[in-house]
């Protein structure tokens, strides 16, 4: 890395440190980013300035939005009765690309980890509280991830909310589409058995 | 040639490594503690996948990678323990488990007796309506088969035999007349409770009925002797999570703990 001068080895540095990018796809990237037209790199650069700048949290769900609300948020046509607790703002687009959800959501930024010591307030969990005894939903589904982390996400949350909404639901687990039961772990498969429906 | 290893394992760690691959820190009967990376492992289709996560016991097949960080191959699961997952109190107390065994194990250094153990605790655990007291009761006798529980029937100083209330001052236990350090005092009560949980052939853990400040006193203890070892902090807080058993005693509070902080 000597060899490169500080800028360059400055860039570097901060490309390793995005998710999924090792050292050899940051070199790559700097000198892709310096090589040829710059303009295409001072663009890049712009976005993310005007990004971190203008882009904050909605102060109901915690989704990015650049505005106090976001667009979820802002639109009448949701049903605010029910709530959907997600681990992140992608989980909401994965979510709203199914078309299959017409509620709000609330981000919680990440999940309880005894092992790392993170507990819930760490996390957005003391917002939903407040905000659901504000609200009044009459559903909130939990739908955070299913490994250990993600359930004791779940549990916490469940047991912080009893009694103060009428329905507390969990997304269920199961067999993914074109995928075959050979491949799947015993887990999902037991969860799978147990949350079957009738045709 | 490859070295292809193979041994059963619990996973007591693991983290993400980019979108679909993550490290997983196995605990194992023939290797002790062996850190794996599962390339592909959360892609939709893996064999690997919902076969990594936390303490879920596996048979694996592995081959030497770079450093001590190596390449799983194969995985089976041999025991899944999804009573620990559908409960956040066994979960914490899972992770204490967990925590206690990563924290003060070497890599590579087999212990045959502590993977029983740690297999025993988390299949009593799998099962349990006190789980902070199988929790509680598990953690002295890993710190023992480890080698590093303290002589807690005499002094360190003076060789003297204690009888009720010692002192433990984050590295031995002394009478209150060899002293030169703050240290926590130990009830009686609860130097009883260890005996008990500490005697081959003595009871389970769920056999036993300690009251809810002895088994405050025996986290806070165990979790001191880990910090002591280890010379990191716990971040597990098992009586902080738990209703029952803890909230009434909040560890992060309590005197043992706190007068035996590591540095």
């Amino acid at each position: 890395m000597e060899i490169y001068p500080p800028p360059l080895r400055e860039l570097i540095n901060e490309l390793k440190r995005l998710p999924g990018i090792g050292p050899r796809s940051a070199e790559r990237i700097a000198f892709h980013l310096l090589s040829g037209d710059r303009s295409a790199a001072r663009r890049l650069a712009g976005a993310v300035v005007e990004a971190v700048e203008k882009i904050g949290y909605c102060r109901r769900c915690f989704n990015f939005t650049e505005r106090d609300l976001c667009s979820i948020c802002s639109d009448p046509g949701r049903n605010g009765r029910t709530i959907c607790v997600v681990e992140q703002p992608t989980d909401i687009i994965a979510i709203e690309k199914t078309h299959g959800f017409g509620g709000l959501y609330h981000v919680i930024s990440g999940k309880i980890s005894p092992l790392d010591g993170i507990e819930s307030g760490d996390l957005k969990i003391p917002q939903l509280i407040e905000r659901v005894k504000r609200e009044k939903p009459a559903e909130i589904i939990l739908a955070t991830s299913s490994d250990v982390e993600g359930e004791a996400t779940s549990l916490f949350i469940a047991r912080e909310l009893r009694g103060h909404v009428a329905k507390i639901s969990r997304i269920a687990h199961g067999i993914p589409v074109g995928s075959s039961l050979n491949f799947a772990d015993e887990i999902t498969l037991a969860r799978a058995m147990e949350g079957r429906r009738e045709f | 040639m490859v070295d292809i290893r193979k041994a059963e394992g619990v996973v007591i760690r693991r983290r993400l490594f980019s979108d679909t691959s993550l490290i997983a820190t196995f605990f194992t009967d023939r290797f002790g503690k062996v850190r794996v990376i599962a390339k592909g492992a959360l892609r939709r289709g893996s064999p690997l996948r919902g076969k990594l996560d936390l303490f879920m016991r596996n048979s694996i097949l592995f081959y030497h990678g770079r450093g001590d960080l190596h390449i799983v191959k194969e995985c089976d699961t041999i025991g899944s323990y999804g009573g620990i997952r559908d409960d956040l109190d066994r979960i914490v107390a899972a992770s204490y488990i967990a925590e206690i065994v990563d924290g003060l194990t070497l890599p590579e250094a087999p212990d045959g007796s502590l993977y029983a153990l740690l297999v025993q605790s988390l299949a009593a655990l799998n099962a349990s309506d006190r789980p902070v007291q199988v929790a509680a009761c598990f953690a002295p006798r890993l710190l023992s088969v480890l080698g590093i529980f303290p002589r807690y029937s005499s002094c360190a100083e003076c060789g003297e035999r204690l009888e009720g209330e010692r002192f433990y001052d984050g590295a031995s236990f002394r009478c209150k007349g060899c002293l030169s350090r703050p240290a926590a005092a130990v009830s009686g009560g609860t130097a009883a409770l260890i005996d008990r949980i500490l005697s081959p052939g003595g009871p389970g853990p769920d056999a036993l009925s300690p009251p809810a400040e002895q088994l405050s006193e025996l986290v806070a203890l165990s979790s001191a002797i880990f910090e002591a070892e280890s010379g990191r902090r716990m971040k597990t807080r098992l009586m902080a999570w738990c209703p029952a058993a803890g909230r009434a005693v909040d560890e992060g509070r309590n005197p043992v703990q706190n007068a035996c902080k590591p540095g």
